[in-house]
């Protein structure tokens, strides 16, 4: 009996981290694919990949005080905690996972208080951010 | 090699004397079990053919809530695949459309194909969801050809379905 309670009670919890993923798989779908594409890649020179970069970034201070600043995200219809779940889907779904273990996740609380300051700066600010986050 | 023929046996004998047939049946029916209840599992299933009727070249057509554009069905192409001698925009305008057929919301992508000057046939502009164009990320009056390698002439617009809403978005 023990057994079956532990097996029914670890569906339950595998079932809401599905549904969790399902929500901000479909948000990724709605409000970032039209831009960064399907499978995160963008479009060379213009929108910027997802793959490796995100968590490269968001490893650092800097790099996360950007990824929540850029417009994608400040001119989101999301709202704070749906971005920070989005976002956290995906650097998990276009990272390598000893990447994305090294990224703390996003909070609603911390998208709230950055997004209210969109950059301007967008090329430049990315560039020495991704610096400092490779050293 | 004697020393791995070694390893190999004494790992045989440790697991004949901790274990019986009759755990090891019960671990294979469980494991049987199992993978036969992972389907049920609530994970995605796009890949499921979709259930729907209406005539793709016309406006009302269900995928097309909300365009605004020529039909590619209309100008030589089909409703997912560009005419000869366009290609597809990468950069797209995503939207959910109700499938009257199933009940269902999709997760639609309208991908303008780029490349050639406007078709002129089937123009739609139904507008669903749309918002203006101060909110750029759900605005669908762009020319999103614009990021497109071919160049940017628009010709027309397929829609293509990426996967099932769980609620309307």
């Amino acid at each position: 009996m023990r057994v079956l309670m532990v097996a029914l009670a670890l569906c339950v919890a595998l079932a809401a981290r599905a549904d969790d993923a399902a929500r901000a798989k479909q948000h990724y779908q709605l409000h970032c694919m039209g831009c960064h594409g399907e499978d995160g890649r963008g479009l060379e020179g213009q929108v910027p990949s997802l793959h490796g970069t995100l968590a490269t970034i968001s490893s650092a201070p800097s790099g996360r005080d950007y990824v929540l600043r850029v417009p994608g995200v400040t001119q989101s219809l999301l709202t704070p905690a749906e971005v920070a779940e989005v976002l956290n889907w995906a650097i998990l779904q276009f990272s390598d996972s000893r990447a994305a273990k090294h990224v703390k996740p996003f909070t609603a609380a911390e998208v709230a208080n950055a997004r209210s300051q969109p950059l301007l700066e967008i090329s430049t600010i990315r560039a020495k951010v991704l610096s400092e986050a490779s050293e | 090699m004697d020393r791995c023929d070694l390893l190999v046996e004494r790992f045989s004998r440790a697991l004949a004397q901790t274990s019986s047939r009759r755990s090891m049946l019960r671990w294979l029916g469980t494991l049987f079990v199992g993978a036969a209840g992972l389907p049920l599992l609530p994970v995605a299933r796009g890949q499921a053919v979709v259930k729907e009727q209406g005539d793709p070249a016309t406006c009302e057509y269900w995928r097309y809530c909300a365009i605004d554009g020529f039909l590619c069905a209309c100008c030589g192409g089909s409703v997912t695949t560009c005419p000869p001698g366009t290609e597809p925009a990468p950069i797209t305008w995503v939207g959910t459309c109700r499938n009257a057929t199933d009940g269902k919301e999709y997760i639609v992508s309208y991908n303008d194909c780029c490349g050639k000057s406007s078709c002129g046939r089937c123009l739609c502009n139904r507008n669903e969801g749309d918002r203006p164009l101060y909110r750029p990320q759900a605005a669908n009056d762009y020319n999103w050809c614009v990021g497109s390698k071919a160049n940017i002439p628009y010709h027309c617009t397929v829609s293509r379905i990426v996967g099932v809403a769980e609620k309307k978005a």
